[in-house]
Parts: C-alpha cells; structure tokens; sequence
C-alpha cells in the first residue's frame, strides 16, 4: 500500500474519534403528527444513558424557513442542557427540511396547536419526562407560548428569548429602527412613518396582493427602502397581524424568564418586559444582556452582518456558545434546571 | 527500458495519488458545503444524508479513481514510443481498456464500506454543523483511501491493456463508435450528475420554495440556463481528454462530423441551455409559479442529463473533428 493511503487512512481514523469526541449529546429524528402536518424534528438526548426519564425542553422557533436545530443556534444550548442531563425537543418549520406543509400558510393558533401537539409526543415517550417539560421560544414564539402556556399545565416554565407582544406595534418598532439606521430624522422619517402607518391600514384591510402591489409602485417614498413581500409572505402578514399575546398573558401561571438583548432592532424590550410584568400571573423574571442583539448574539462579533447571509451561518457556528452573549446559556441551564426539579404539584422533588 | 517504465510508473503513481486525495477531499468538502449552507440547510436531520452516504459516496469512490486511471490512460498514451518493447503479460496479466472497468460487483461491495461507515458515523454523531464539516473530512479521506486502492488495483492493468490497445489498433465502425462513447463516457458521468447535480438543483429549488412559498417559472428558467450550462460545461471537460485518448489509440468513425471548432463547442453549450430556459419561459404564460417539490425534482433531473447529453456530445464531435483533422495533416505530409 502507498505511503500516501496509510497516512489518509491514519487520518481518517483520528478523525472519526474527533467526531465522536465532538458529539456530546445524541440527536435523533423524529416525527410528530400535528393536524394534517408532519413536523420532521430532532430528539436531542444526554450522552449518559439515564434510567429515569429525562425532564425536556421544546424549542419553539421565530420568523423564518427555520430547521430543527435553527442551523446551528440551538448548538450551544442543546449540548448544555444535553450535559445537565435534560432533552431537547424541536422540529423543522412546515415546508422546510423533512415537515410538509408550509410555514408562510400557519397562523400563530396554528403554531400553537403544533406545540401542544408535540406535548402530546412527548408525553407519550417512556424516555422523556412528561411531568417536567418546559419549553423555549424566540421571538415570534412571544405569540405561540402563552396561549399554549394558559391552557397546557404539563408544561410547566417557559423562557422567552426576544419575544414581542403585539405584531402592529413591533412593525413599528421595526421600521422605525430600520429609517433610524439608515440615518433618518425629522420631517423625513415622520412622512415615512406616515407612509408606514397608511401601508398597515391597507394591509389590515386584507387588501387582494394585486393592490398591495400596486400601492408599493405609486405611493412608496423612495427613502422608505424596505423589501416588497412575496404573495405568500403577504398572506402570511395579513393573516398574522391582528395577533397580540396580552390577553393570554394573564392567565399563564407558570414561571416566566424573559430574556433580551439592548441593542435588539426588531422587538421593543421595554414594552415586552412591561407587559410582561403587568399581566402575567405566575412568577415573572427578565434580564437585559449589554451589547447584545435579537438573537441574544455579541454586538462585537455579528454587528453590521446580514442576518440571512451565508457569513453570518458561517461566523454563528464557528464561534459557538462564545458568540452569544455571557450568561446566555448559563441563563438558561440554570433556570430549566430549577424549574425542571418540579413535579406535577409544582413542588420541588428532593434528590432529583 | 523494463526501469525505466517502473520508474515511470512509480512517479505516475505517486502524482496521480496527490491528485487523487485533494481532489477527493475537496469536492467533497464543498458539496458538503453547499447541503449545509445553501438553504433549505440540511443541518436538519433528514434521510436525505443517509440517501447521500449511501448512494453518492460510492458513485464518488468511482469517479474519483476512474478520472485518475483516465489520466493514467492518457499518460500512456503519450508514451507509447517509449514503452513499445515491454512486455505487457509482464506488466499485467489482466489488462483492461477503459477506466470505467473498475466498476464491477466485487468493488461496488468495497465501496459500499465507506458509505456504511459515513452513514453510521452521522447516526451515532450530534449532527451539529460543526460535526458535520468534520464527517466531511472523514468522507473525503474515506472517498480517497477506497478511490485509490482501486486505483492501485487497476493501474497496472490499464496501462498493459493500453499498451495492448496500441499495438494492435482495430478502427471501429460507426454503431461500435457510438456503443463506446455511450457505454465509457456518457452513461457513468451521467449518472454521477443526475444525482450529485440533480439532487443539488432538486434542493435548492426546494430551499427556495421553503423560503418564498413558491418559484416562479421566469426564475426557474434562469436557474435552469445557469445549471444546464454549467454542468455542460463540467461534461465536457471529464470527458474531452478520454475521448481524445480513445480515439488517438484506436480510430473511431462518427458519419457526417464536419470540422468541429473551439468556439462551436463553447457555442453549442452554452446555446443549448436557451431551450430548456425556452421551454420554461413559454410554460410561465400557463403556469406562473410552482411549489411541488416532485415537478422541481422532475424539472432539475431533465435538465442535467440535458445538460450532460449536450456537454459528452460536444467534447465527442470535438475530439473526433480534431484527430480527423490530424489524420489529413498527417496523410498530407511528405
């Protein structure tokens, strides 16, 4: 054999350690039935085989073609919660990956049955835990959670990440961050605004996508900038956006930490946190990380860098749990694993 | 003279190797790329990768060593004077005449191994982005070690059935011509293509569709310009090298083949993906967008063995307008 074989295969062996070395949790498919939909998902289980069943997190995602592991963002999380001994549970969005259907046909009732639907999954399963499932959601999981939270006590913590509470008053918030960014002010951006607000009546009419179009074409300010929607995307927005959680606020019990960055552009923290506040009627918690962003990642490393590009993919999993912001995951770990000790009657359980 | 082609043999061996591993590994490592980060990133854990392990890989293993055997082929080939006393029984007692011969049952089933191992390491692993670029590493190497085992398994026998092919020249008629340009150069690539690129293009259109909820047909048409293009192009050269070598060591004849310039093989290939583009563009008046992912698999799969048909063909008329064109130099001449 060529000495050029023997030093490949070599390599190739220590290779295939590394791969198990670097693989500190194990992730299985799985399917879950929600409606006519099957959701294609990943079981993310702890290395050590335990002989109790393990207490769960569901991930819920936010906007976007988003697959079960978010292309790497859970990473960091998934293989914390993995070594404290907890399971993670989340799915590919409908239309991306394995699930069929398609995630710009959902409405956010719709996302919600696909998380009570994945309660049921997982409280069928010998190895999962069904009385301590607690469940994560981002951003626009801030209008799946509490309906499902209200109504569900199997689950029994939530941890909130970026979540907003009204979708009309968070399109503000958006578009005004984004003309403010793009150096704005004054008379400019008050005719802007003006343009905003008349779009978002138009849209509430639930306008046919011709005449959307059509108002795009004749009446968008230059400056105003901003992308024109796909049709899909269209019924997607007018289908969604007379959603706001504050009502089901109120009677979700269970323990709530909120998390947010300070430099984030699309939700506005302060009215979330506010909310929150006032209407939730379990115990409530939030923290504002400095210097982070929606995605609770470091403003030093992911500042300026398109949020869709192959660079910031790319940079997210490169840097792992060391571009998120401090506390994050230690955030997280540390609240599933108090919360997770609850039994059904909410009380700890000694020696767990 | 019998040193002299051992050494030769020897330095071939050596350099044909080091192609042969980055080659491997780099290709692999960018369709691995490109699954995880072109939408609709398969990161996701779906039996899409088990489909890639399985039957990609050993399709891989293949064209690796069957490209470097061609090399090997055509480097013969230009040393045909130098090597015109050795004696082939010595050199191989099993000679084959195509690099494609080293596809048989028995190296189907070693290739198999990789791809098994390749699957079970991404079942047992954490499926991680991260993990997934390191298993492509273990792919790639995996792909070069079985590629050239392969290669040193039927080196020596395609450099005697080289040599053999060589001394004893049978011109072939027009039906025999056409049987090996189909059976040794268009078949295996087209196969290859239809489901590395097949598969690529089903995915993107399926990321897309993911992404906007639907593709329009002017999109599609685009896209299918750019893919039949570029994968003519890809055709052409795998194939432009060995047909010519083929047809230097053993005289083809292709009817009706009239001077085939550089600029009409550019010409062809890149006019030939104005039809399906066409064909699209029309069908847009009909149907505007599309979102089933069976049509889009249908749409990118017809392209590509388009594409692969156009590219073989352009590199065949080429190479066979060439050595016609060295034929008459060479009757020409005093």
């Amino acid at each position: 054999m060529h000495s050029i074989i023997k030093i490949a295969s070599a390599l190739l062996f220590g290779l295939v350690i590394a791969v198990m070395w670097l693989s500190n949790y194990d992730r299985y498919a799985v399917e879950i039935q929600s409606q006519q939909e099957t959701l294609y998902g990943s079981l993310v289980l702890p290395k050590q085989s335990a002989d109790k069943p393990v207490p769960v997190v569901i991930f819920v995602h936010g906007d976007g073609p988003i697959s079960s592991g978010s292309y790497g963002y859970y990473n960091p999380l998934w293989q914390a919660l993995a070594e404290a001994g907890v399971a993670s549970l989340s799915w590919d969005k409908q239309g991306v990956g394995g699930s069929s259907g398609h995630w710009l046909g959902q409405n956010m009732t719709q996302r919600a049955e696909e998380l009570s639907a994945a309660i049921d999954w997982v409280s069928k399963q010998p190895n999962l835990d069904s009385q301590r499932i607690g469940v994560i959601g981002f951003s626009q999981a801030g209008w799946v959670l509490p309906s499902v939270l209200a109504q569900d006590k199997r689950l029994k913590y939530a941890v909130m990440v970026s979540t907003a509470v009204n979708w009309e008053q968070q399109g503000h918030f958006q578009t005004v961050q984004r003309l403010k960014s793009l150096g704005q002010e004054g008379q400019l951006l008050a005719q802007n605004l003006d343009y905003n607000e008349a779009l978002d009546a138009l849209l509430k009419q639930r306008v046919p996508y011709k005449t959307y179009q059509q108002f795009i074409t004749q009446s968008a300010p230059q400056s105003y900038g901003g992308k024109v929607m796909s049709r899909s995307r269209y019924e997607f927005v007018i289908n969604n956006m007379q959603v706001d959680a504050s009502a089901m606020l109120e009677q979700v019990k269970q323990p709530v930490l909120a998390l947010f960055g300070d430099s984030d552009q699309v939700v506005d923290i302060h009215q979330s946190i506010d909310t929150y506040q006032s209407k939730l009627s379990g115990p409530f918690s939030y923290k504002v990380y400095e210097e982070a962003d929606h995605g609770l990642f470091k403003n030093e490393h992911f500042a300026g860098i398109r949020k869709d590009s192959i660079w910031f993919g790319v940079k997210m999993n490169w840097l792992g749990a060391d571009g998120l912001t401090e506390q994050f995951v230690a955030d997280v770990l540390s609240w599933v694993t108090t919360h997770a000790q609850l039994n059904a009657q909410g009380a700890l359980v000694d020696g767990e | 003279m019998e040193n002299n082609f051992t050494t030769w043999l020897d330095k071939q061996r050596e350099e044909l190797l080091w192609d042969l591993l980055f080659s491997s590994v780099l290709e692999v490592l960018a369709i691995f790329a490109v699954m995880l980060l072109i939408t609709p990133y398969f990161e996701t854990l779906n039996p899409f990768w088990y489909g890639f392990f399985l039957i990609l890989i050993p399709l891989y293993i293949f064209s690796e060593a069957a490209s470097a055997l061609a090399k090997l082929k055509t480097a013969t080939q230009k040393q045909l004077n130098d090597f015109s006393h050795i004696d082939i029984s010595a050199v191989s007692e099993t000679p084959i005449t195509q690099q494609w011969q080293c596809v048989t049952i028995k190296t189907a089933i070693l290739t198999l191994l990789p791809a098994v191992g390749g699957a079970a390491l991404y079942y047992f692993s954490a499926k991680s982005v991260g993990v997934m670029l390191v298993i492509a590493l273990c792919v790639g190497l995996a792909v070069f070690v079985v590629s050239a085992l392969l290669f040193e398994r039927y080196a020596k026998s395609l450099v005697a059935g080289t040599l053999r092919q060589a001394r004893s020249a049978q011109p072939l008629n027009e039906s025999q011509t056409v049987d090996l340009l189909i059976t040794f150069h268009l078949l295996p690539w087209l196969v290859f293509a239809v489901l590395a690129f097949g598969l690529l293009m089903s995915k993107y259109y399926m990321g897309y569709v993911a992404d906007s909820g639907q593709i329009s047909l002017s999109s599609l048409a685009t896209y299918s310009y750019i893919s039949c293009t570029f994968v003519g192009f890809w055709s052409c050269y795998n194939v432009l090298e060995p047909i010519q070598t083929d047809m230097k060591l053993q005289p083809l004849f292709l009817s009706d083949t009239d001077k085939f310039s550089y600029s009409e093989l550019f010409g062809m290939i890149l006019g030939a993906g104005f039809i399906p583009w066409f064909a699209l563009f029309v069908l847009g008046f009909f149907v505007p967008s599309l979102t089933s992912g069976i049509w889009l698999t249908v749409i990118a799969v017809s392209i590509i063995i388009f594409a692969v048909a156009v590219g073989v063909s352009a590199a065949a008329l080429f190479a066979y307008s060439q050595s016609q064109q060295q034929g008459q130099g060479e009757s020409c001449a005093p």
